[in-house]
C-alpha cells in the first residue's frame, strides 16, 4: 500500500460525506484564515510604522526649544526661543556620535510665480537638511555649502508646491517670488508623502537658512534662533547616550544650574513609533488568541466526526483487517483521513484569510500584507492539528478486535 | 496444511466462557473440509483461530507448517493477505468500492503496484464470471454476484486456503449451487477449502466432515 494509495482511498472516504466534512473543516477554516488575517494585519502595521519612520529619517533626533515644564509653569515645546545656530554649531562640533546636523527655522508663507501663487509651508534650513531627513533631489540640485553661507536666492520645491505652481512644467531653473524677493528653483524634492500626523510633507519649500532669514525679517525671526536643531545620528550608535550628550552639552551651554529644568526638549523618534507598534501588537496578540482557540475548537471537531466514523466504519475496518491490513496501516488511514480535513480546512481558511484580508484593508483602510511565508505556516498548523486530534480515533481504529469488528453491524 | 493441537479458547464475558475445548485436527493439503454444528458450537471460534483473526487461549495451531499462537499482529496479518481467502456469509464487500476495487482492496495491502493490481483483478472477476461487472457497486450486484466478487477477493493474493464462514447462507438455492461448483472447481485446482454451514446439502459435497458440538470435536 502505497502513500498514493492511501491518499486516494482517504479522498474517497471523505468525498462520501461531503457535507459532513465541509462542516467539520469550518473550524480551522476559521482559525487559518485569522491566522492570515493576524499575521497580514500585523506586517501592515508594521510596515506602515516603518514606512512614517523613513519618511521622518531615521536614527533622527530633534532637539526643540522650551520645555514642557518649566520652574512648575507647563508650557507647550517651542514656547521658548532659547536655542541659537550657535548651539547646533556646538553639538555638531562636540558630539561625535552624530553624522549630520541641521538647523530648521519655519513659518508660512505665500508664493507667487508667474500667473500662480500658493499657501504654504518654508523651511530654512542648512545644507545637511535633505541627508538628515533621508530626503532626496528628484531633479536639479541641491544648494551647496557656499550657496548657504552667502545666503543665495535659491529654493528647492515640494512636490506638491512645483505642481500648484507650474502644474506639469519643469520648474528648474524658474523663478518664484517670496515676499517679493526673486528666488530660483535650483531643484525638485523626491515624493515623501503623508507624515504620521496625516501632514503633506510635499507641500513644503526649502530655502538656505541665511536668505531665509533676510526674507522673513526680524519681525517673524529672531537673528540667530532656530525653531528646532535636527540630529542624524551614525548607524549603530546608542540613542540613549548621544540624547544625554546632547542634553549636558546644552545645559552647559545654557548655564543651567543642577535642579534646574532643561529649557529645551529632545525628541527621540523611536519613542514616537513604539506606541503605535505597541498597538499593532495588542491587536496581533488578540488576533493570534482567536486564531488558536478556533485551531483548537476545529481540531476537537475534527476528533468528534473522526470517532463517529471510526464507529460507524468498525465493519469496513473488520473487513481490512481479515483481508490482511496491518495495524500500523488502519492507523495510517484514519490519521490521513484527520489530517485531510484539516488539509482541506486549512487551505481553505487560506483563501477565505486572504479574501478577509483584502477586505478589510478596503474598509478599514489599513495597510495589509499578507507575507508569502504565512500560508504555509497556516497550513502546516493546520496539518498539525490534523494529527494531534486525529491521533486518539485512528490509534481506537487500529486497536480493534477483527472478530468483533466484522461482527459488528 | 492446517493443524491444531489441543486449542482452547476462552473469553471472560463476566464469566468465562469456553468456546473451544482441547480441538485436535489436522487439514491436508487440497482437503474440502466442511464444518458443522450447532450455533455455539465453537466452529465460528475454530475459524478466527485457524484464519489468524483470533489466538487461541492454549494449544497450538500450524497454518502452512507456521505456528500461529505466539505470532504478532503484524505477522498474522501478513498469513491473512497473502495464504488465507476469507469469504464471509453477509459478503462483507465495501459499499463505496466498486467490484474490481474490492478486489483490489487485500493486493493494495500486500503492496502489489496499481497496474498489476488491475489486471489481476480482471483475472479474478473472469474467474467468477462477473468480467462485465468490474466497475458495479455491490449494492448493484445481486447477492449471489456479490458473494462471487466475495470469492475473487478471497482468490486475489492466490491463497492456499479458503476459508468460508456460511457462504451460501444469505444466498438463494441456485446461487448455493453455483458457489459450490465455484469452491470444488478452485479445490481442484489445488486450494484447500474450509466451510463452515449449517446445511446438510453443502456438507454431502465436501470431501471431509468436522462436526463440532460444545466446543469438542465430535
Amino acid at each position: 500500500m502505497t502513500l498514493l494509495d492511501a491518499i486516494i482511498s482517504t479522498g474517497g472516504a471523505l468525498q462520501r460525506h461531503k457535507l459532513r466534512s465541509c462542516l467539520t473543516a469550518l473550524g480551522i477554516i476559521i482559525g487559518t484564515s485569522a491566522t492570515i488575517t493576524m499575521m497580514a494585519v500585523g506586517a501592515g502595521a508594521r510596515e506602515q510604522v516603518a514606512a512614517q519612520v523613513r519618511s521622518l529619517g531615521t536614527n533622527l533626533m530633534i532637539v526643540m526649544p522650551g520645555n514642557a515644564n518649566q520652574s512648575g509653569v507647563r508650557l507647550g515645546a517651542g514656547a521658548a526661543p532659547s536655542l541659537t545656530d550657535e548651539d547646533t554649531a556646538a553639538v555638531d562640533r562636540e558630539i561625535p556620535s552624530l553624522q549630520v546636523i541641521s538647523s530648521v527655522v519655519n513659518g508660512n508663507i505665500q508664493v507667487v510665480a508667474d500667473a500662480a501663487n500658493w499657501a504654504t509651508s518654508i523651511y530654512l534650513v542648512d545644507v545637511g537638511y535633505l541627508e538628515v531627513r533621508d530626503w532626496r533631489v528628484a531633479s536639479g540640485r541641491a544648494f551647496d555649502p557656499d550657496e548657504a553661507v552667502r545666503g543665495a536666492q535659491v529654493v528647492l520645491l515640494g512636490q506638491t508646491v512645483a505642481r500648484e505652481l507650474f502644474h506639469d512644467e519643469d520648474p528648474i531653473g524658474r523663478e518664484v517670488r517670496i515676499k517679493n524677493v526673486p528666488f530660483r528653483v535650483i531643484g525638485l524634492l523626491a515624493k515623501k508623502g503623508q507624515s504620521a500626523l496625516n501632514k503633506d510633507q510635499d507641500d513644503v519649500l526649502l530655502v538656505p537658512l541665511v536668505a531665509g532669514r533676510r526674507v522673513l525679517g526680524h519681525n517673524q525671526v529672531k537673528s540667530r534662533a532656530v525653531a528646532a536643531i535636527l540630529v542624524k545620528m551614525r548607524e549603530g550608535l546608542s540613542m540613549n547616550k548621544t540624547e544625554e550628550d546632547i542634553r549636558s552639552l546644552l545645559r552647559q551651554r545654557h548655564q543651567l544650574q543642577p535642579l534646574q529644568d532643561d529649557d529645551f526638549t529632545i525628541k527621540n523618534l523611536s519613542e514616537v513609533t513604539s506606541a503605535q507598534e505597541a498597538g499593532a501588537r495588542t491587536l496581533s496578540i488578540l488576533l493570534a488568541s482567536v486564531a488558536l482557540v478556533s485551531l483548537a475548537t476545529g481540531g476537537v471537531g475534527i476528533l468528534n466526526i473522526m470517532l463517529v466514523s471510526v464507529t460507524e466504519r468498525t465493519r469496513e475496518i473488520g473487513i481490512r483487517l481479515a483481508i490482511g491490513a496491518r495495524r500500523k496501516q488502519i492507523l495510517w488511514q484514519f490519521l490521513l483521513e484527520a489530517v485531510g480535513l484539516s488539509i482541506f480546512g486549512g487551505v481553505a481558511g487560506v483563501v477565505v484569510g486572504f479574501v478577509a484580508a483584502l477586505i478589510i484593508s478596503q474598509m478599514a483602510h489599513w495597510t495589509l500584507i499578507v507575507e508569502p511565508w504565512s500560508v504555509p505556516l497556516a497550513v502546516a498548523s493546520s496539518v498539525l492539528v490534523g494529527v494531534f486530534f486525529g491521533s486518539y480515533p485512528a490509534l481506537r481504529a487500529s486497536m480493534l478486535d477483527p472478530v468483533e469488528a466484522i461482527r459488528s453491524v | 496444511m492446517i493443524r491444531t493441537e489441543k486449542l482452547t479458547r476462552r473469553f471472560h464475558l463476566g464469566e468465562t466462557v469456553t468456546a473451544l475445548e482441547d480441538v485436535s485436527v489436522s487439514i491436508a493439503p487440497r482437503d474440502f473440509l466442511a464444518v458443522i454444528g450447532p450455533s455455539g458450537s465453537g466452529k465460528s471460534t475454530f475459524m478466527n483461530i485457524i484464519g489468524c483473526l483470533d489466538q487461541p487461549t492454549s494449544g497450538k495451531c500450524w497454518v502452512d507448517g507456521q505456528e500461529i499462537s505466539a505470532l504478532s499482529s503484524n505477522e498474522l496479518a501478513a498469513i491473512r493477505n497473502r495464504k488465507i481467502g476469507f469469504i464471509f456469509q453477509h459478503f462483507n464487500l465495501l459499499d463505496r468500492l466498486d467490484a474490481r476495487e474490492n478486489i483490489e482492496l487485500p493486493l493494495m495491502y500486500a503492496g502489489v503496484n496499481k497496474r498489476s493490481r488491475r489486471e489481476i483483478a480482471e483475472i479474478a472477476l473472469r474467474l467468477v464470471g462477473l468480467a462485465d461487472r468490474a466497475r458495479h457497486r455491490p449494492a448493484q450486484l445481486s447477492g449471489g454476484q456479490q458473494q462471487r466478487v466475495a470469492v475473487a477477493r478471497a482468490l486475489a493474493c492466490s491463497p492456499k486456503i479458503i476459508l468460508a464462514d456460511e457462504p451460501t447462507g444469505a444466498l438463494d438455492s441456485k446461487s448455493s449451487g453455483e458457489l459450490m461448483d465455484l469452491f470444488h472447481s478452485l479445490n481442484e485446482a489445488g486450494r484447500t477449502i474450509i466451510v463452515i454451514t449449517h446445511d446438510a446439502r453443502i456438507a454431502r459435497r465436501a470431501s471431509r466432515v468436522i462436526r463440532f458440538l460444545d466446543g469438542r470435536v465430535q
